[in-house]
């Protein structure tokens, strides 16, 4: 070994450079295989770290009446959002100064993020406050530095142009539920993000797939606190869809403003127009309502209890919603049913002595007694007279047969499928959330839902005249009356003339089998088997209606129920039905008009909680027609009735 | 001071020192932020260039005094290390968990840093002493066993130190400067395995006293992606900063993952990602060749020198240059475990750049005087 004359070892030396070489060799090979040979893998890794996508909003659908009038727009406004991905390890520091900033306690944040989070992915901003100031946007982005992980985001809210009136029909935006958003994720819906929100209610929800659009695309470049420094576009978003409503506006208004009349003292009142020929609804109204701004706004506790406690739930759109026994109006079908079955013929003429006793089929000298309206009777009816009259006693027969069995009457199930024709006891499918099938009774349906009592024979007579479990909905009642005008042709009642892309092209509505339909044409269901002379003489009973006084071919009497709302110069014509409601004395007031009596062009139908139909739903219907026709008002109120 | 000592400084070695200094100068001012404003002089790459233009005037004031003067002070020096290193354990302040600086007058003091040095200069003291007193000249130097453990004793006590602190990076950084040392100094292979498997033996020991922030540490560097946005993240961003900048880089200053702050403790012990990441393989490449220059101008030193002294000091900053450069590097681009040690020249901190400068001051002043006689 070679000596140095200090005592070191010139062999070790070497050692040590070579140490240094094999050292950097070793770093040097390492790099290599990352900057050279792996550089693309790590490449994109670092662009996954700047790189975020994020989708923006689109614009929102606006929808317009059947004339252009636009009844909601879209308002910019900015929603505080925390993104976790960017939140600090201690994220508490960050939910005391937003709290302390916007005035909430920052626990409450912490709730909402922790409760949110298990629904989002990291990256997606999770919303703590909506319609937020523009100084608190601007105190939060000049400080990026005290709120890591908080973003404003820009959004808009709906601004309903008339908030009640129109409430039930245009519905309202509220966030989605866990469920609705996994629904749609499993349904791969990329228009849907957790913090969407979505229609709750009307047009809203039933249109809120066409009135979203898609969102866009947007590749952010954040540092790694999340603020954002660049902003590129990867797919732009596609506007939603305008929807057009087939409501007129104006006469929405007028018939809200006539069902306000009085409203307190009946509970709640619904109303709605059709055009007969199509099956469009002009206006549909149901009081009261609430104003759909207020889901809009920063969400008031208070006020939205008042709303869930109202025992008249205003929430509620009952219009499509609320379903009650339809009492007289139903003596419409009963007729059809009769005529077309053979029971009555035109000339049969039934003795009305104003109560009639049905003996018991069990227990002999037993049985109940009936009364008519008016317990003094209507005398000798054909079914015209009847119709007018709204003679019960002739219904009870027609329905239960004579009550000493001289001849057989509709019996229940007969009953039950000419109302199914006419549509009653199914949605009818208009689209609107909330609405519900009714319920059209017989006798089986009796023994699974009340067991332990069987279909009385008492029922068949009562079922004659809208009563024994019958339920209706106002758009059923009206659909009943538009398929009797137009002879059995029973359409499909329709909210949405068309549905607009954002140029302007026509998309929508498609029919069942995908065609677009055309708002001019009426959607055809079925075609009731009846003849059309009997459906004539359902017409004249309901023209005799408005009479004060007449009498038939076969010599019967009539005194119109609704004589007082008569508007001759529209040749108005229609039934009234006042319903008991099994508590007491309590009636609902039904009524369902048209005009012109020989060419129908618009029907209407008017239900009045707590009231009577001659009286209280008449009036309106006749205040209704009124409107529509641009007539002056009528002076005959109900104030005092 | 004598003039005509300067003639055989070392411009190669100064001119490796001032290119290091610049490159580490340079991505200083990429890792703050480049062109952003600059308030003096808190701004850290004042700072920076503060401890830089300060430790080049201690390196010249070092290299214009004769190094021996520092083998006569070598065991007080010592003592005073230990006193700083002993100091930091109770009037330290923390950062990071670890209690690793003093808070002086206008700017923090790392004793471990200055420790590594005057270890140095008392392992070279005690070693020479050896070699030159206990050796018969005609012989092979070669150091005895007992001399070999009561230098292993004097790396081991600071090392324990600043293990304390903990910081387990610089506590390597005394062994292997010691092993080096006694390597240089002709210990005996067959002593150095003995102690080797000594140390395999009461390793696990070691390892279950080991602090848990340093066992999280080694499993991270096993498994980096087990906890990717916690104890692995800068170790994932660190290797994608390195990565991504490719063969050529993605520019001075325009690298994603450091000026978009993806990668943490940017400034320190993961500087060399924002060179890899800005500068790529080839700025890379740069560096390693400049600190190869300046090791083996270490190594000239070592060879030149006048006496077992000087050599030792040498190869002992040598070894502790070599080893920081290579573990700092290392742990960058998860070939060890990232324990925490600075860059030389590059990673920001004054206590670390102004003991570099001073060691190369010493290596300057010895072989200023490798001649005995000077005329």
């Amino acid at each position: 070994m070679e000596e140095d004359e200090q005592g070191l070892r010139r062999g070790r030396l070497l050692g040590f450079r070579i140490a240094v070489v094999v050292a950097f060799l070793v770093l040097a090979r390492q790099l290599f295989v990352l900057q050279v040979l792996e550089t693309d893998t790590y490449r994109r890794q670092a662009d996954d770290n700047r790189e975020r996508i994020v989708w923006a909003l689109p614009e929102r659908g606006v929808i317009y009446d059947r004339n252009g009038v636009q009844l909601v727009r879209n308002v910019p406004t900015f929603t505080v959002a925390i993104v976790r991905a960017d939140l600090p390890a201690t994220p508490e520091v960050v939910y005391q100064r937003l709290g302390r900033l916007l005035g909430l306690a920052p626990e409450a944040i912490r709730a909402t993020v922790e409760e949110k989070g298990r629904q989002y992915d990291a990256w997606t901003p999770i919303p703590i406050v909506r319609n937020a100031d523009f100084a608190h946007r601007a105190f939060i982005e000049e400080r990026p530095g005290l709120f890591p992980g908080v973003k404003v985001v820009d959004e808009s809210v709906r601004d309903y142009l008339d908030g009640p009136a129109f409430a039930h029909v245009l519905g309202y935006l509220g966030p989605m539920s866990e469920e609705e958003y996994e629904e749609r994720r499993l349904e791969r819906d990329r228009r849907y993000m957790p913090s969407d929100r979505i229609g709750q209610a009307g047009i809203e929800a039933r249109f809120d797939r066409e009135l979203r659009g898609f969102p866009a695309q947007v590749i952010e470049e954040v540092d790694s606190t999340g603020r954002v420094r660049d902003r590129r576009l990867l797919r732009p978003p596609v506007p939603g869809y305008n929807v057009v409503l087939t409501l007129d506006a104006r006469l929405q208004r007028r018939v809200a403003d006539i069902l306000a009349q009085h409203i307190d003292r009946y509970g709640t009142a619904s109303a709605i127009v059709m055009e007969v020929k199509t099956g469009n609804i002009l206006a549909m109204v149901d009081l009261p309502s609430y104003d759909n701004n207020m889901f809009s706004r920063a969400i008031d506790d208070d006020e939205l209890a008042a709303l869930l406690n109202d025992p008249r739930r205003p929430l509620l759109n009952k219009a499509v919603g609320g379903a009650y026994p339809p009492g007289s109006v139903f003596k419409l079908v009963t007729a059809l049913a009769a005529l077309q079955e053979g029971i009555i013929f035109p000339t049969t003429v039934i003795n009305c002595p104003g109560s009639i006793f049905i003996p018991s089929d069990v227990l002999r000298g037993q049985g109940e007694r009936l009364n008519d309206w008016t317990p003094d009777g209507h005398g000798d009816q054909d079914v015209v007279s009847a119709l007018a009259n709204s003679c019960d006693i002739f219904f009870y027969e027609v329905a239960g047969g004579e009550p000493l069995g001289k001849w057989p009457g509709l019996g229940n199930e007969l009953i039950a499928y000419y109302a199914r024709l006419f549509g009653l006891g199914a949605e009818t499918r208009l689209g609107l959330a909330g609405e519900i099938p009714g319920l059209v009774p017989d006798a089986r349906w009796k023994a699974r839902a009340i067991p332990g009592e069987p279909w009385l024979k008492g029922n068949t007579y009562t079922y004659g005249i809208g009563q024994s479990y019958l339920q209706t909905t106002p758009i059923q009642l009206l659909n009943m009356l538009v398929a009797i005008l137009n002879n059995g042709t029973l359409l499909q009642p329709r909210l949405v003339v068309q549905v607009r892309d954002g140029e302007g092209r026509v998309i929508g509505p498609l029919d069942a089998l995908g065609r677009l339909t055309d708002p001019a044409r009426p959607q055809v269901l079925q075609q009731i088997p009846i003849d059309p002379r009997w459906f004539e003489l359902v017409k004249r009973g309901m023209v005799a209606g408005m009479e004060p006084l007449g009498q038939t071919e076969n010599g019967t009497r009539y005194v119109g129920t609704s004589y007082d709302s008569a508007v001759p110069e529209v040749r108005f014509a229609g039934k009234t039905g006042t319903a008991e409601t099994g508590r007491g004395k309590q009636t609902h007031g039904w009524f369902v008009g048209y005009a012109p009596w020989d060419d129908p062009e618009i029907a209407v139908v008017v239900f009045v909680e707590n009231g009577s139909g001659s009286y209280n739903a008449a009036v309106r219907a006749e205040k209704i027609v009124r409107a529509y026709y641009g007539l002056p008002d009528t002076d005959h109120d109900d104030t005092f009735k | 001071m004598q003039p005509r000592v300067w003639r055989h400084f070392d411009p190669v070695l100064l001119a490796a020192t001032l290119l290091l200094l610049a490159f580490g100068t340079a991505m200083q001012f990429s890792a703050t932020g480049g062109l952003v404003p600059r308030e003096w002089p808190v701004d850290p790459l004042y700072r920076q260039f503060v401890y830089a233009a300060v430790g080049l005037g201690l390196m010249f004031g070092v290299a214009a005094v004769d190094y021996r003067v520092w083998r006569s002070l070598a065991y007080p020096l010592y003592t005073l290390g230990l006193v700083g290193l002993v100091a930091v354990l109770f009037i330290g302040f923390s950062v990071n968990g670890a209690q690793r600086w003093i808070q002086l007058p206008g700017f923090p003091l790392q004793p471990s840093e200055f420790a590594k040095l005057l270890v140095v200069v008392a392992l070279a003291r005690f070693l020479s002493d050896r070699i030159d007193v206990e050796l018969d000249d005609e012989e092979a130097p070669t150091l005895r066993l007992r001399d070999l453990l009561i230098s292993l004793a004097l790396a081991a006590v600071p090392a324990v130190l600043v293990y304390r602190q903990p910081d387990l990076g610089t506590a390597t950084i005394f062994l292997v400067a010691w092993l080096g040392m006694v390597i240089a100094a002709g210990a005996r292979w067959l002593h150095l395995a003995g102690l080797g498997i000594a140390g395999l033996a009461v390793s696990p020991i070691l390892l279950l006293s080991t602090q848990s922030y340093m066992r999280e540490r080694i499993e991270v560097f096993l498994n980096p992606r087990a906890d990717p946005y916690g104890a692995g993240y800068n170790v994932i961003q660190a290797l994608i900063s390195v990565g991504s900048g490719g063969p050529f880089g993605r520019g001075f200053n325009s690298g994603t993952q450091s000026q978009l702050d993806f990668l943490r403790v940017k400034y320190t012990d993961f500087i060399f990602s924002v060179i890899g990441e800005e500068l790529g393989f080839m700025g890379a490449l740069l560096l390693l060749a400049l600190f190869t220059a300046l090791l083996f101008r270490c190594l000239r030193v070592a060879e030149m020198a006048r006496d077992a002294f000087g050599r030792l000091l040498a190869i002992g900053i040598a070894t502790t240059l070599l080893w920081q450069t290579f573990a700092n590097i290392g742990m960058n681009i998860s070939l060890l475990p990232a324990v925490g040690v600075p860059l030389p020249f590059i990673s920001a901190g004054g206590s670390s750049l102004i003991t570099v400068l001073l060691s190369l001051g010493l290596l300057q002043s010895t072989v200023m005087r490798h001649r005995k006689l000077e005329f």
